[in-house]
């Protein structure tokens, strides 16, 4: 048995397979320049050891000449590509020590075929045989060195030198992959190099008496590296085996939280949806599915609003979420809510929109009961407020009515005299007109005050007509419980999102409340006073401080007095939810309600803090006077 | 249909309330009475007379800034010989109404006013105010009258109104009875009556106090 053939054919075979291995891996993956540059290394060495066998065969100096210059040409080929797999591999190589290697390997092969009968010979005189591994093979006996050989010799030294250089860095780097590549890879392309350079220069120079070895430490290089490869690969396949259960995993989850993950490939404009996603956007099953034909499914009244959103989002490369609504027509309106991320290619531009959706309505449901009571128990508060307003709210409404009835009586009167005087008659019934408005107007708030429609859309209010509507509601409180109530009017609007009747709500109950406090506290001669400030409270808030001449808040209450039924005026028929539920107003509105630590001698104050509605605002800028 | 009398009188008309201050004011004075209006308590309070010598009416609302309508009618009370007083609301509680009343007040009107009820209602304490300040004419006249009695005069009156004798009043004056014979007489002729019931009504009229 041939040990010679054995060993050769075994490594070579064991090269193929390693090498068409990873030629597959490339073929799926064409990005990966590492996949590519390994089978071309292996491809060489398999030639090279193919050259070599054929070397250990050879009969004639002429045909031993031809073999070791086409062994030189495929040693041409694995140098580079060694070189070019570590620069890929590595990242860390010096470019230039990478090119000067790569020429100068370059110029030997150019040498290999100009110069001599090979890089290594001018001549071969004799084969001699040689006993190597138990049988007899031919070897270069009797020849002349080629002196363009030492090309060879500077190119083998520019490869150990960036192949060292490339791994110590990388071994620098510190990573526990890197280092193992770097001693695994690195290391023994390096030593194999010069073992390579040691021997082919040695037996070149007849120094050594031993065939052509140079593809056999290859094998190891091949080897090494594909160890190495091979990680690579495990690590692979764990990946699968970990991404199948999460895929799992995650599909239990579509189906149970009603969930769809969907990415949209940008430059392709195609969508693509998990499989119970379609389900939970309550779309057919249909591809390609493009931007346009998915917005179809967005109910109209939202398209808008999304398609800006998601447009604005790629555009920033940020990330977005929103609420929508699909259906509409025939199928069930529901809501969704979904967030996205826009993923960037090598370029730096978007070319993925990848986010996940989620069924809300019944979330969303749940909300809109929430508002709905709230906004029950609010009114409800109002009424109650107003209730404990009817009596002054009749004398407010009995003024005019007086006013009208005297004038009209009068009226009645002078037209039964002789000559009733026109120019008279006509300031009776000026009188009479402006009295009726004044009492429309009266009935107007306390109908605004007891309606249902307060839980619309936001509006945009000034809160000095706020004041002074409200004020004006409570007018005949205010003279029956002898207080005084004093508003600064500021000279510029502030404009505030909210609800007119609601924020009145809040004025009111502060003010009632101020009234209350002082009103058992007070020497003779003094009267219930409320000051009321409106201004800029910075950051983009506009503050209202009402101001009381009580006794003030000990500070032990001055948290749970916003705590529902909590009252400290039981005794009045306080329910005790007049300052929850300002406070829930006003919160509901982006503000804040507090009470503000007392000053020594001082009653209490409360301060409501609301955003300013911005001035660019293009919905801000129809304030709407109060009526 | 103007009374010459009541051209005398005066309505006085308190409301905080401009328009409804205009609209009674042309309803009272077409009524056929002087009227001054104030938009306070205090505003009227300040420019009454001390002591009202003709027949005045006060409408009050009882509602307003500052002093109210009860209060008014306390401070008007705590005058001597005070005027009427017509309360009107839009909103009077019982209490307010009892207080009211309790307080003297002529009625309470509640808004919105029919104009034959504030014209009645003003008639009615016009006609209070005029027969109260006619007693007190009278008692001007009787205290008058008193004044005009010596010391031992007043104190044989005091005895006389009693029904004493005129034994007894010498016994308890320590005089002669033929004295207080003469003082008796005097008695009766400057106070203009011929007997002692008479006597004693008058006395009794201005309080004048019986002695023992």
């Amino acid at each position: 048995m041939s040990w010679v053939l054995v060993i050769w054919s075994a490594s070579m075979g064991g090269c193929l397979i390693l090498a068409l291995m990873h030629l597959l891996i490339w073929c799926r993956d064409y990005r990966s320049l590492p996949n590519l540059l390994f089978p071309v290394i292996a491809f060489g060495i398999i030639a090279m050891g193919a050259c070599e066998l054929a070397l250990m065969q050879v009969t004639s100096a002429r045909s031993a000449l031809g073999i070791i210059r086409t062994g030189h040409l495929f040693f041409g080929i694995v140098v580079p590509a060694s070189l070019l797999f570590i620069h890929f591999l590595f990242e860390t190589g010096r470019l230039w020590l990478l090119l000067l290697a790569i020429c100068l390997r370059t110029a030997a092969v150019v040498a290999n075929y100009t110069t001599g009968a090979s890089l290594h010979f001018l001549s071969i005189e004799t084969i001699e045989e040689v006993v190597f591994l138990g049988e007899s093979v031919s070897m270069v006996g009797e020849a002349v060195q080629n002196p363009w050989v030492r090309l060879g010799q500077l190119s083998a030294l520019a490869q150990i030198a960036y192949v060292s250089d490339a791994s110590l860095r990388l071994w620098r780097k510190g990573g526990r992959t890197d280092r193992r590549r770097a001693i695994w890879i690195g290391g023994s392309t390096a030593l194999l190099f010069l073992v390579a350079m040691v021997t082919v220069g040695m037996i070149s120079a007849g120094a050594l008496r031993a065939p052509m070895l140079v593809s056999f430490p290859f094998f190891g290089m091949v080897l090494a590296i594909s160890y190495e490869m091979s990680r690579e690969l495990q690590r692979t396949a764990l990946l699968a085996v970990a991404l199948e259960t999460s895929e799992r995993r995650l599909s239990l989850a579509g189906s149970a939280g009603r969930l769809a993950f969907w990415e949209w490939d940008l430059k392709r404009d195609a969508i693509w949806i998990s499989e119970d996603g379609w389900r939970v956007f309550g779309i057919e099953r249909t591809e390609p599915l493009g931007f346009q034909a998915f917005m179809q499914h967005i109910h109209e009244a939202d398209r808008e609003r999304v398609a800006e959103i998601v447009n604005a989002s790629v555009e920033n490369e940020g990330a977005f979420s929103v609420e929508f609504r699909v259906g509409g027509g025939k199928s069930a309106v529901r809501w969704l809510s979904a967030s996205g991320k826009v993923e960037k290619d090598a370029a730096g531009g978007p070319f993925l929109f990848r986010g996940v959706s989620i069924d809300v309505s019944e979330k969303k449901e749940a909300e809109a009961r929430a508002a709905l009571q709230r906004s029950e128990l609010t009114l409800l508060a109002r009424a109650s407020t107003l209730g404990a307003l009817s009596g002054s709210l009749a004398h407010e409404l009995n003024q005019p009515l007086t006013a009208i009835l005297g004038n009209a009586q009068t009226g009645r009167r002078r037209l039964g005299a002789e000559q009733p005087d026109p120019g008279e008659m006509g300031e009776i019934l000026d009188d009479i007109i402006g009295d009726t408005k004044r009492a429309g107007g009266i009935v107007h708030g306390m109908r605004a005050m007891f309606s249902r429609d307060a839980a619309l859309e936001l509006e945009t209010v000034d809160l000095d007509s706020v004041i002074r509507a409200s004020l004006l509601l409570i007018n005949g409180e205010i003279v029956a419980r002898k207080g005084v109530v004093d508003f600064a009017s500021a000279p510029a609007p502030h404009r505030v999102m909210g609800r007119i009747v609601e924020l009145q709500q809040v004025v009111i109950n502060l003010v009632l409340n101020g009234l209350d406090a002082s009103a058992p506290e007070l020497r003779p001669g003094e009267s219930p006073r409320v000051d009321i400030r409106i201004g800029e409270a910075g950051g983009g808030f506009v503050q209202v401080e009402v101001a009381d001449n009580g006794p003030g808040i000990p500070a032990e209450n001055r948290e749970r007095l916003f705590e529902p039924f909590f009252s400290t005026k039981p005794e009045r028929g306080g329910l005790g939810l007049g300052l929850s539920i300002s406070r829930g107003i006003v919160e509901r509105f982006g503000g804040t309600l507090e009470a503000l630590p007392a000053a020594p001698g001082g009653g209490a104050v409360f301060r409501i803090r609301l955003p300013v509605c911005g001035a660019g605002d293009p919905s801000c800028d129809s304030g709407r006077p109060v009526a | 249909m103007t009374h010459p009398a009541e051209n005398e009188a005066t309505v006085y008309l308190i409301d905080d309330d401009a328009s409804v201050r205009r609209s009674l004011a042309r309803l009272i004075r077409d009524g056929g009475h002087v009227i001054e209006t104030f938009a306070s308590a205090e505003e009227f309070l300040a420019s009454i007379p001390g002591r009202f010598v003709r027949p005045a009416c006060a409408v009050v609302d009882l509602q307003m800034p500052g002093l109210g309508g009860l209060e008014l009618q306390e401070r008007l009370f705590e005058r001597d010989r005070p005027c009427s007083v017509v309360f009107m609301s839009g909103n009077g509680s019982i209490e307010a109404t009892v207080r009211a009343m309790r307080g003297g007040a002529v009625t309470f009107l509640t808004k919105p006013i029919h104009d034959e009820d504030l014209l009645a209602a003003i008639a009615e304490g016009l006609a209070d105010h005029r027969r109260r300040l006619s007693a007190f004419l009278q008692t001007d006249e009787i205290r008058g009258r008193i004044a005009t009695l010596s010391e031992r005069e007043r104190e044989t009156m005091a005895w006389v109104i009693t029904g004493a004798l005129n034994k007894q009043i010498a016994g308890e004056l320590d005089i002669a009875e033929r004295t207080v014979k003469a003082h008796r007489s005097k008695v009766m002729e400057k106070m203009g009556v011929v007997s002692v019931a008479e006597l004693v009504r008058l006395c009794d009229a201005v309080g004048f106090p019986q002695a023992g």
